[in-house]
């Protein structure tokens, strides 16, 4: 009996022993991930430098997508279905809660270490951020955010949001100032913090054109940026993130050309507007325009069961509302196929499902994704490794962007001529996509040079942007003019025709929704789903047609041609 | 005078003994049971002494008694039977009754405890082995569908070894799991389901149940409620499945060994192909194209819409360009350059795409023990070769399994098991698919069903065979070959598992005993994603990928338990347990991701250029997770007068995953049986039994992970620019809450058993009401915040529920007579929102998509689906835009509820003479099911339901000025554009469904014709599976299946994403034993 009492004994002193693993009760700490504590600055900036570019870029795609720079979707037949909330949930997200949340809990590591450059251009960042989620939303959550004691963050009216932006720059430049270690990777600058100093300087010269509606004293405390000279002046000085051509772990390469160069052929349609207005605006065709356009073939096609199976709005009438204005439809050249030369993309608006044409339609070209330059080739895509490989860039502040304002605020009260203004802009930015041809890096492919339009195109295309400008009537006709001549430079990012095109109406003549009644244009999207459906302190709006604080222009009927 | 004296004693003696112990003698004899079978392990004992005996496998017993003693036989479930021994009695051969008055049937509860069923007072329902074996089916969860009220089985898909979802009793968290907890042979049992990615990417992954073998199961108890479930704490708080196996069953009696052998063959063939129309071909609106749709010209010449109408893009003589008939393709099909087809519908197109698959089944069971039955030992042997009728689909298992018993000496008992289970599962990869191909990841399925009808889809070369590249009708490739992705795309898990445990016990004295279980259940999975390069779509893996990942899950389990046993007076008898147990589990998972293949057809990392850890959703493919529950339990059973019972049960909880970490639980339950107490009520013809039962039990959940601390994610390649890689910091989305509590679950249940009419009928029913508190829910947060979700206890939960079974013996006969058993089993439950517990938030979208999956919304139905809907006016007409379009209505809103209003499975079963017919038919009324599958047939007119589409079509409705709709639009943008793929709302589908499950033909071959064989029994089964379902309120020509989980094993429910069509099976089994 004693015997059997030790063995059970035993058998408990075995089991405690062996079970000391099986019943530990302190296991909250996961194992997956690293702690906050071992967080690291430069890591940090890295991530926020990268996932800004990216998120600038998704921005722009919906700007360039309302503007015509590139073909908009019509999902529902209206502007107010185009978009639907969750379609802002990643922007939404990236710039809250990833890059602006890790630049708050960057900065106090930063400051221990008196890290100031690093804190600067997260400041500037997040300037940039702001004020376009004010852009594009209206009222945004600011004062109450990125603080996990309030989950229902307020929202913020866009002017304090726009004033909060202002004092970043300013504690931005001050940053800057400061004998401090640069940063390990700088994405942008590499470390020249004079160019940084501009980059502030020249976002608050966006937001003061931006308010010039709702701020009389905007247009001269830009004139005062002009006047300092301390702003994006040259391409050498462009606000740009630079891509690179790794395919996978990690892929590095422009997300338009990662969507559109796949063995399957190119995935988007280009903007029949856009092509047309560089094809067959001047007498010559915009020298860009092999830069921005890949055609995969040469025509679009001219056998009716061909167009009825792959283009279907050839073998359809034009809408009467494009046929009163004289709207592009279709093709360029419409109802010629031979006068579209191969240029094939979509009207804006409309909502047909796809084809098999994905190796036939226009591709984006290399400039700015990275594809390939339109050297007449006309090869379907069918690979991934084509043109520049993807080694895009997203523009965020271009220098001939900053050109095309100072046009704009010369025409209420800034300095300087509208004309010659529009014409460096344009030149500058000719001279920043020329520049691309040196990226074409597939060496089975290599670019035949004879058709890179000669310099003199440049000249012969600015006289004629000159020549109008100076026939134009009025600001309104002058505007219309300068804002074909700016979107056609904001390919790739159009943040800047949104805004523009809200602030000004202009162009007045830009291609029609496909659908007769689309309803009032987007003057503010729709808050993100993410932030609506979980803050009751962010009420979803009635509509898209609800302006932001900085557009005072008149709340239906404008823009003209929607 | 030695002879004398010795015949004097003898005599002498012979007097005495007869005085004094009567005439001691030994009787022998058989004891059969009502139909005349032997039973085996009767226990005979003289009445009033410590003689007895057990009969042995044949029925055989002998016993030593004198005449005027009397033998009491008695069993389990039968009248205890009493026989005097006279003088003249030399062998009682008994034949013994079921005692279905009293129903002391016994059933396995919590820790394997034993109870008599009428002493419980909450629901519990059995399983019996014969209603789990013989089947083709591998998966035991899957065998259970339909045999058990309460019970609620749906697959993730048609394809063979696929994930099972399980449900009792109505979803009761939000965000916690749902799925009941497996127990085989007293210890926990992981089934967990690690599909390859998720819903969206491909959800290919076996439920591990799988690796149990059906046909070594002895019986499956299915505990429902919380107090039944009180013992097994937080994780029996879904309902527990208690499976014990043949090698765990094993006990200590006189068993004659005995070899069972069950051999089956199946052919596992698609049941829902869609009824393809036979009228029009590939294109869109009466034009020819390689377009996904189907609507293109008719396959008649004349008449409108014939293919001779001009826009038909057909030529004039009934032929139309052979797909591979283009630039791209001229050097590498010279062959079919300018080649034509005819124009016309290629018979079978999709249904010869699919095969017979079959499926062999062997099982080998060896039982048997010692003479004396101390020793008692199960060993078996299984092997399932499931073929899907999916090619490229097939499981195969191999099972083995010991089990052994042994009394060491009197007062020491060891008994233990060992499972052993290698598990082979492949499939063709299934991913997310909604009409328009796999956006995410590679499906088999993705375009197959809307194959235009023109397509000879099996006679195409799908590979180019100079690359290798998938090759198909449309021009871009954009659809990839269904056939190129069964040829050059797996996802396989190959899985090692181990389960079994040992348990020593030792008997302390007659009232009390102890024991101490240990058990482990380790499983090895390792699955393989691989896809050679060509695939063309989805773009990220068309260079070819190939991923390899192993999982290892462990769960330790250890319990300690004191058993007591008392008389505390004649009438009031207790039976208590009181122990302690600790649960472990760690999840262990590693590999590697490779893309870009160098030579086709290799897969090995070696061959690929690039390498990764990353896979998941950009997660790290290396996880971990572990966590350990302590538990201490009590509960005591008390009985007065075999007529009352009560149990009190307890437990208390801690969990490693909270700091706020320990529950307390109790429950209580009564069991009265007026048909004990007032035996007035009882008569032969009326009530022959009555049992009232109620019960309040309560339990709790915790969470899982690690939700409470923040972290940070670390990428060390997040980008390159040529100049090298950056690594990268970023905060994570998710809050951590150090203050999450348990969420804590309460239940009242109040049922009713009764036999009446001779025991003809009887009638089991449960009504329950439970409801979720402090829910710990994953919710999103306003990205404003800096962070996008955290953990929190919210909200509230309301469920009831009815279950009802009902037997009914219409005919019965003794024996091999005829006789006929019906079998009815009803479900309903409702689980409510009542409260969100969230000023902030309206709905928490737990399952799916954001704008397209189930919510939790305050005031309605759990599994609620919400989508886009259509806009309504203000008197609830939908509203139509200028082009006579349905307007769709802005945000995310309810547009289904996914729970059926009721579920009722019926079996029949007629006997006669070793004839046995039997099938089991269900039906499931209501609940809504968004159908991907439906919509896209639709959209791509493909099937019968679309051959009316010359005509033109107005939408009900009316337009924006609040006239009636008088638009007309065509075909189809009446297919295509709306009810295809409009609104989600209008491819939301009533789910109710007529199924025949099950039916079989059995024969036992009589025992006369085996007495000169070895044979102890043999039987043959003829059986089918799933031979006939109509959905019936969903179009009939799409043959839709409506039991799938489009999202996976999980909570949600109600969404198909052309997931799999379903199967049906039939074949024979012949079951022999030695």
């Amino acid at each position: 009996m004693k015997k059997i009492k030790i063995i059970i004994l035993a058998c408990i002193g075995l089991f405690m022993f062996n079970s000391c693993e099986t019943t530990d009760l302190n296991l909250t700490e996961n194992p997956n991930a690293l702690v906050p504590l071992q967080a690291d600055v430069e890591f940090f900036l890295n991530d926020i430098q990268i996932s800004f570019a990216r998120t600038v870029n998704t921005f722009g795609s919906f700007g360039s997508e309302t503007t015509r720079i590139e073909y908009m979707f019509g999902g529902g037949g209206n502007y107010q279905t185009a978009y639907s909330d969750v379609n802002f949930s990643g922007v939404w997200e990236n710039s809250y809660q990833r890059i602006i949340k890790d630049i708050r809990t960057m900065n106090p590591l930063a400051e221990e270490v008196g890290l100031n450059k690093h804190i600067g251009v997260g400041k500037v960042i997040e300037a940039y951020l702001m004020m376009t989620l004010v852009d594009y939303f209206g009222d945004v959550p600011y004062s109450e955010a990125f603080n996990e004691n309030i989950l229902a963050p307020k929202l913020d009216s866009g002017a304090s949001v726009y004033a909060a932006v202002l004092n970043l720059l300013d504690e931005a430049i001050a940053n800057f100032a400061i004998e401090s270690p640069n940063l390990t990777n700088d994405f942008y600058y590499n470390n020249d913090f004079t160019k940084w100093t501009k980059l502030a300087n020249t976002l608050k010269m966006k937001v003061y054109i931006q308010t010039r509606l709702v701020d009389g004293g905007a247009i001269n405390a830009f004139q005062q940026i002009v006047n300092s000279g301390n702003y994006l002046t040259d391409n050498a000085d462009n606000f740009v993130f630079n891509y690179g051509t790794e395919n996978v772990d990690p892929d590095s390469r422009h997300p338009g050309y990662a969507a559109e160069y796949q063995s399957t052929g190119a995935t988007g349609y280009a903007s029949t507007w856009l092509m047309d207005l560089m094809l067959n605006d001047k007498s010559i065709p915009d020298p860009r325009i092999r830069y921005y356009f890949y055609r995969q073939r040469n025509t679009v096609p001219t056998n009716p069961n061909q167009q009825a199976e792959l283009i279907r709005c050839a073998v359809e009438p034009i809408p009467a509302h494009y046929a009163a204005i004289g709207a592009v439809y279709c093709y360029p050249g419409y109802p010629n196929p031979a006068a579209g030369f191969g240029y094939w993309g979509r009207d804006h608006g409309n909502r047909e499902g796809i084809p098999p044409d994905a190796r036939l339609i226009t591709a984006l070209g290399i400039y700015p994704v990275g594809g390939r330059f339109d050297d007449n080739t006309f090869q379907g895509i069918n690979g991934i490794f084509r043109g520049a490989l993807g080694q895009g860039i997203t523009p965020i502040v271009l220098s001939s962007t900053v050109d095309f304002w100072r046009a704009e605020a010369s025409l209420f009260g800034g300095s300087g001529n509208a004309t010659s203004l529009v014409a460096s802009g344009i030149q500058k930015s000719i001279t920043l996509v020329r520049s691309f041809a040196a990226r074409s890096a597939d060496p089975t492919r290599p670019i035949n040079t004879a058709f890179i339009p000669p310099l003199s195109d440049d000249a012969t295309y600015i006289a004629e942007v000159t020549a109008r400008l100076n026939a134009a009537a009025g600001n309104a006709e002058k505007l219309d003019v300068i804002a074909k001549e700016f979107f056609i430079s904001l390919k790739g990012n159009g943040i800047d025709a949104f805004n523009f095109y809200r602030r000004t109406g202009a162009p007045r003549d830009i291609q029609p929704h496909l659908e007769p009644n689309p309803g009032g244009f987007i003057r503010s999207h729709f808050y993100p789903a993410n932030e609506a459906n979980n803050n009751s302190n962010v009420p979803q709006k009635p509509n898209v047609t609800q302006r932001v604080f900085w557009d005072t222009n008149p709340e239906t009927g404008f823009p003209q041609n929607n | 005078m030695r002879t004398k004296f010795s015949g004097i004693l003898t005599l002498l003696l012979a007097f005495v003994v007869q005085l004094t112990f009567a005439q001691e003698k030994t009787i022998s004899g058989t004891v059969a049971d009502d139909t005349g079978l032997p039973l085996p392990g009767v226990n005979i004992i003289v009445k009033g002494t410590n003689t007895g005996t057990q009969s042995d496998f044949d029925g055989k017993y002998s016993i030593k008694t004198s005449v005027g003693q009397t033998l009491v036989f008695s069993f389990i479930s039968f009248k205890t039977v009493e026989m005097a021994v006279t003088a003249a009695t030399s062998s009682l051969n008994v034949q013994m009754v079921t005692d279905a008055e009293e129903l002391s049937q016994v059933i396995v509860t919590g820790f394997a405890v034993k109870r008599e069923k009428k002493a419980l007072g909450y629901a519990v329902s059995e399983v019996a082995a014969e209603s789990i074996e013989q089947r083709s089916e591998g998966d035991v969860a899957r065998v259970l569908s339909g045999k058990s009220s309460g019970v609620v089985i749906n697959n993730t898909s048609g394809i063979s070894g696929s994930a099972t979802n399980i449900n009792i009793r109505g979803y009761n968290s939000i965000s916690g799991s749902n799925q009941p907890l497996f127990i085989v042979d007293g210890v926990p049992f992981s089934n967990d389901t690690n599909p390859n990615g998720n819903f969206l990417t491909g959800n290919s992954g076996s439920s591990r149940s799988l690796d149990l073998d059906p046909n070594n199961i002895e019986s499956i108890s299915v505990l429902k409620g919380y107090s039944a479930a009180t013992l097994y704490g937080s994780e029996g708080k879904n309902g527990v499945i208690l499976i014990t196996t043949k090698a765990g069953s094993v006990s200590n009696t006189v068993k004659k060994t005995e070899i069972s052998v069950i051999q089956s063959v199946f052919t596992n063939e698609i049941a829902s192909l869609p009824d393809y129309t036979k009228k029009y071909g590939n294109g869109f609106d009466q034009a020819f194209g390689n377009f996904f749709s189907n609507w293109g010209p008719g396959f008649f010449a004349d008449g409108l819409g014939g293919y001779l109408e001009p826009s038909s893009g057909i030529n004039p003589d009934g032929t139309f360009p052979h797909p591979y008939s283009r630039a791209g393709l001229a050097d590498v099909f010279p062959e079919f350059q300018d080649a034509v087809l005819p124009w016309k519908a290629v018979p079978d197109h999709v249904k010869d795409f699919f095969r017979d698959g079959l499926s062999l089944n062997t099982s080998v069971n060896i039982a048997g023990g010692s003479d004396d039955g101390k020793y008692n030992y199960n060993f078996s042997y299984g092997r399932l070769e499931d073929e899907g009728f999916t090619p490229g689909n097939k499981t195969t298992r191999n099972n083995f399994s010991v089990g052994g018993r042994a009394i060491l000496t009197n007062k020491f008992t060891l008994s233990g098991t060992l499972n052993y289970a290698i598990t082979d599962f492949i499939t063709p990869p299934v991913a997310f698919s909604n009409g328009s191909s796999a956006q995410n990841g590679l499906s088999v399925f993705g375009d197959l069903f809307y194959t235009p009808t023109n397509l000879p889809l099996m006679d195409l070369p799908f590979q180019n065979p100079l690359t290798g590249q998938s090759v198909y009708y449309r021009a871009d490739d954009r659809i990839v070959n269904p056939n190129w992705i069964v040829n050059n795309s797996h996802v396989s898990q190959l899985t090692n598992r181990f389960f079994g445990s040992n348990m020593l016990a030792y008997e302390i004295n007659e009232n009390l005993n102890i024991s101490y279980r240990v058990g482990i259940d380790l499983y090895s999975e390792n699955t393989e994603v691989a896809t050679n390069r060509g695939g063309g779509f989805p773009a990220d893996i068309d260079l070819g990928e190939y991923t390899t990942y192993n999982s290892t899950n462990t769960i330790w389990d250890h319990n300690f338990m004191l058993n007591g046993s008392y008389s505390l007076t004649d009438d009031l008898g207790l039976n208590f347990t009181v122990g302690a147990t600790s649960k472990s589990e760690n999840f262990e998972r590693f590999g590697i991701r490779s893309v870009d293949q160098i030579v086709f057809d290799v897969f090995r990392h070696f061959n690929f250029r690039t390498q990764t850890r990353l896979n998941f959703n950009d997660n790290n493919i290396q996880n971990t997770n572990f966590r350990n529950i302590n538990g201490v339990y009590g509960q005591a059973d008390f009985d007065y007068k075999n007529y009352l019972y009560l149990n009190l049960s307890a437990r208390n909880d801690w969990v490693s995953s909270q700091i706020d970490n320990s529950q307390f639980y109790p429950s209580a339950s009564l069991s009265f049986l007026p048909s004990v107490a007032f035996p007035d009520i009882k008569s032969t013809n009326g009530i022959n039994y009555l049992k009232l039962r109620g019960s309040y039990g309560t339990s709790a959940g915790f969470a899982s992970g690690f939700p409470i601390s923040n972290t940070l994610n670390l990428n060390p390649n997040f980008f390159n620019n040529g100049s090298g890689s950056f690594i990268s910091n970023t905060t994570n989305a998710r809050l951590g809450n150090p203050k999450l509590k348990p969420e804590l679950y309460e239940e009242i249940e109040i049922g009713l058993e009764t036999k009446f009419l001779d025991n003809r009928v009887s009638l089991d029913f449960s009504y329950y009401d439970r409801q979720t508190t402090d829910l710990i829910t994953d919710r999103d947060l306003p990205p404003s915040t800096g962070f996008s979700f955290t953990q929190v206890n919210i909200g509230k939960l309301d469920g009831y529920g009815f279950e009802v079974d009902l037997a009914i013996n219409p005919v019965r006969n003794e024996g091999t007579g005829f006789n006929w058993n019906i079998n009815t089993n009803y479900t309903k439950y409702r689980t409510t929102v009542t409260d969100l517990g969230l000023d902030d938030v309206s709905q928490i979208v737990y399952s799916g998509f954001t704008n397209l999956g189930n919510a939790a919304i305050e005031g309605e139905p759990f599994s609620t689906i919400v989508g886009t809907s259509v806009l309504r006016d203000e008197n609830g007409n939908f509203v139509v835009d200028a082009t006579g379009n349905y307007v769709e209505a802005p945000g995310v809103n309810i547009i289904g509820d996914a729970t059926p209003d009721f579920i009722v499975n019926v079996s029949n079963s007629v006997s006669w003479r070793g004839f046995n017919l039997s099938f089991l038919a269900s039906y499931t009324h209501g609940g809504d099911i968004y159908s991907g599958t439906i919509g896209g047939l639709l959209a791509r007119g493909i099937t019968e339901d679309t051959n009316d589409r010359l005509n033109t079509f107005i939408l009900p409705g009316v337009k924006e000025d609040g006239t009636p709709n008088d638009i007309q639009i065509n075909a189809s943008g009446y297919y295509f554009d709306n009810l295809g793929f409009g609104p989600n709302e209008l491819q939301v589908y009533d789910a109710s469904v007529i199924r025949l499950n099950e039916v079989s033909l059995a024969y036992d071959v009589p025992k006369q014709f085996l007495d000169n064989t070895p044979f102890g029994s043999v039987s043959f089964t003829f059986a089918g599976y799933n031979l006939y379902y109509d959905a019936i309120n969903t179009p009939d020509h799409i043959n839709f299946d409506p039991n799938v989980i489009g999202v996976g094993v999980g909570n949600g429910r109600g969404l198909d994403f052309i997931n799999g069509p379903s199967g049906k099976r039939f074949g024979f089994t012949v079951k022999a034993t030695f």
